[in-house]
């Protein structure tokens, strides 16, 4: 009995006691690198992941032991993958395998380099991202930092999003972001976000100091990608660096100052930027989910299948949005409502709703008046923007035409014949009270009998 | 062993000048001897200026389609005035509209001569399918110069037709509202059309009327005998029911509410009916009516 007693005890204490991992997905994460020592390259950025909560988990791409699966299931949440050079990539982790990985929606940090292998390139050509030739690096002659060796390719960024799904404001708005590394141009797909990009002197190319561009550089200016990232419609999150020292510990705490600037920060924005873009990609932050959603005729509050058609009902959606460790009332403005058969019929934006503090989800609202079209309809919230995981909610309900009985009874056109009938009725009441009560009068009496 | 001497002094003097280049690397570029040309597709010559290096053409350059614009300059090192061969060369051109940028790789000769050509006719897809005004700057940088120059030369204005470039790309964010327009309602004939019509259809009731009264149309009996026309007036009055059943039935009873009605009405009709039409026999039989 006291054994009974004393294993309820610590079943109840491991449940109470279990870390929560921050990221909606999980903590496990597998760093791929190019050589175990590269390790304590990155030992500031590694930390700061543990301090988070996360499982790191190093292992080499050759290591024939590793795998991404295991009996079907992902192995792991979180892919870092540090090792541009390699090149031979064992069965078990592959491009192929690392695209079923997002497929299955684990998450994945690519960091290249100058270097980078045919074989993560082809990974990247996947998600509509093109990487430049190998021993191409972003060279800007007006951005490169005062610490640069003389190559001009160590850069600082000129262009960051403002997108704050992604990144902190005293990200955007602080100290540049120190890069050195490959660029690569991003495809038209909707589904891709730029994060970091380059100032508009900046191109891509071999960096001999005894040539001249002669041929036209893969993207110039502000079409030089360093970071980007994406999202795939299940919400897995792949983010492109190309630059793995963005990462390092040197890069972490290196002083930054623009040649020919006079503005210089003791420590570039890497660290935070780094933070910022692991929390994106590990699904710690922009991740929105519905919490409920009802549609009611107004006056009412039932949920009902079938509608008529011109009714005016009222949708109601609670959308919740992950942030800071914990959900949270999403702040968005542009919901919006869509009925649709075959093509939408409304698009309406709903109305935010205020939320006290303590409310974990915010209301949306919107009076709609149902079109006078019949038929089958979805009622759809499609919110897809970048930075925020995608949302697609749809209910179906039926929209019938009016019944015989609900037309209007009185039409100004049918005044005549509403008077005919009532005539009528009238008439046949009034001739069948004379019928029976009528006492025929003496003259017409007379006239028959004469 | 002269000619060695002054071979070596030479060597040490180029050294020297490769040193100072890479060391000091306070060296500018300076550009000089800009031109520039627009040649229409009849080859006809609408543009020929030259431009005092800091300072910008002013007017915008115009480029209408089969157009040729060429321009030429000379690449030169501050302090030495000779001929430089920099890394990154290029000639583009910014959008006004949308800030995109579309380079124009120079090739530039030893001695740092420099001739750049845009023609209309085989332009970049992204000048075509957008037209308007685009700023035009050259950009020189390289390794070894610690100050890359960037000179604006002026504002291209492209007026060609617009040229579709395929659908745009999808781009998330929030759509344009739609509003659904509700099918209008049926148009009515005017109201005093339907009113004057009424009045049609009553006008038989002055006739009816007309002639009741020239007959002399009375309910005399009712008066004289209201205890024995008792079952008249109920058999009427179940009749006036069920016409206000089918007014019922009409706005908003449905069938089988009025069925019923009807058949419990249907009875006393047929009943009081019998009775009061047994009456008007009765009445005429005594002589009554």
């Amino acid at each position: 009995m006291r054994c009974l007693l004393f294993i309820f005890a610590f079943v109840l204490a491991v449940g109470v006691f279990r870390v929560e991992p921050r990221s909606t997905t999980g903590n496990r994460v597998l760093v791929l690198l190019d050589k175990e020592d590269d390790k304590a390259l990155y030992s500031k950025f590694f930390n700061s992941l543990e301090e988070r909560e996360y499982q790191l988990t190093y292992k080499l791409p050759t290591d024939s032991t590793v795998d991404l699966f295991s009996y079907g299931e992902r192995a792991y949440d979180h892919v870092i993958n540090f090792a541009p050079k390699t090149k031979n990539y064992k069965d078990k982790v592959n491009p192929l395998s690392l695209l079923n990985f997002v497929n299955k929606g684990g998450n994945i940090l690519l960091g290249a380099s100058s270097e980078l292998s045919e074989t993560m390139r082809d990974f990247a050509r996947e998600f509509d991202i093109d990487f430049d030739d190998i021993d191409t690096s972003v060279i800007d002659h007006f951005n490169y930092d005062i610490s640069d060796d003389g190559k001009h390719t160590l850069i600082n960024a000129k262009g960051i999003t403002n997108n704050e799904a992604i990144l902190t404001k005293n990200v955007i708005e602080g100290p540049p972001v120190l890069f050195r590394g490959i660029a690569h141009k991003v495809g038209t797909i909707p589904l891709l976000t730029k994060v970091l990009w380059a100032g508009e002197t900046a191109y891509s190319y071999e960096t001999k100091a005894d040539q001249q561009v002669d041929q036209e550089p893969l993207v110039v200016g502000n079409k030089v990608m360093l970071v980007s990232a994406l999202q795939a419609r299940n919400n897995a999150r792949v983010t492109f660096v190309g630059s793995t020292e963005l990462f390092s510990d040197r890069f972490f705490d290196s002083p930054i100052q623009r040649t020919n600037s006079a503005e210089s920060f003791p420590k570039s924005g890497n660290e935070d930027f780094a933070k910022d873009l692991t929390k994106w990609t590990f699904q710690e932050k922009g991740v929105l989910k519905v919490t409920s959603r009802h549609h009611h005729k107004e006056n009412e509050t039932e949920e009902l299948e079938l509608y008529r058609i011109k009714d005016n009902i009222i949708y109601t959606i609670e959308i919740s949005e992950y942030a800071n460790d914990h959900w949270q009332a999403f702040n968005g403005t542009d919901v919006q409502f869509e009925a649709i058969m075959l093509d939408p019929y409304i698009r309406k934006t709903l109305t935010p709703l205020p939320t006290s503090p303590e409310q974990q989800a915010r209301k949306y609202k919107a009076h709609i008046q149902l079109p006078d079209v019949y038929g089958v309809f979805t009622f759809k919230v499609n919110y897809k923007r970048s930075g925020y995981s995608y949302i697609e909610d749809s209910s179906v309900v039926a929209i019938r035409p009016f019944r015989h009985n609900e037309y209007p009874r009185y039409i100004s056109a049918a005044y005549p014949y509403y008077t005919g009938a009532a005539s009528m009725i009238v008439g046949f009441l009034l001739f069948s009270a004379i019928w029976f009560f009528n006492k025929e009068s003496s003259k017409i009496v007379k006239k028959k009998t004469s | 062993m002269i000619r060695s001497l002054i071979n070596i002094i030479s060597w040490r003097a180029f050294l020297l000048v490769l040193l100072t280049s890479v060391l000091v690397q306070a060296d500018d570029f300076v550009i000089s001897d800009v031109k520039i040309a627009v040649t229409t597709s009849e080859s006809v010559r609408k543009l020929y200026e030259s431009i005092p290096y800091p300072s910008s053409f002013d007017k915008p350059i115009q480029l209408t389609s089969g157009d040729d614009f060429k321009m030429i300059f000379v690449v030169n090192d501050k302090q030495t005035q000779k001929g430089v061969q920099p890394h990154q060369a290029f000639l583009t051109l910014t959008s006004e509209k949308n800030g995109n940028q579309i380079p124009i790789i120079i090739r530039v000769r030893e001695n740092g001569k420099s001739k750049v050509e845009l023609d209309m006719k085989s332009a970049p897809d992204e000048l075509l399918s957008s037209p308007g005004n685009y700023s035009l700057d050259l950009i020189i940088g390289t390794f070894s110069y610690n100050d890359p120059l960037k000179y604006h030369v002026g504002t291209l204005e492209i007026d060609v037709p617009i040229q579709s470039s395929g659908p745009s790309p999808v781009v998330y964010g929030p759509k344009p509202e739609i509003h659904h327009i509700f099918r209008p309602d049926e148009k009515l004939p005017p109201i005093w059309l339907s009113y004057s019509f009424m009045a049609i259809v009553l006008i038989p009731w002055v006739f009816l009327i007309g002639a009741w009264a020239y007959i002399g149309v009375n309910v005399s009996l009712l008066a004289r005998a209201p205890e024995s026309s008792l079952m008249s007036i109920l058999f009427l009055g179940s009749l006036l029911a069920i016409e206000i059943l089918f007014y019922n039935y009409w706005t908003h009873l449905n069938i089988f509410q009025t069925l019923t009605w009807l058949t419990g009405l249907s009875i006393v009709a047929f009943i009081t009916g019998q009775k009061a039409l047994s009456d008007v026999q009765k009445w005429r039989s005594l002589g009554l009516r």
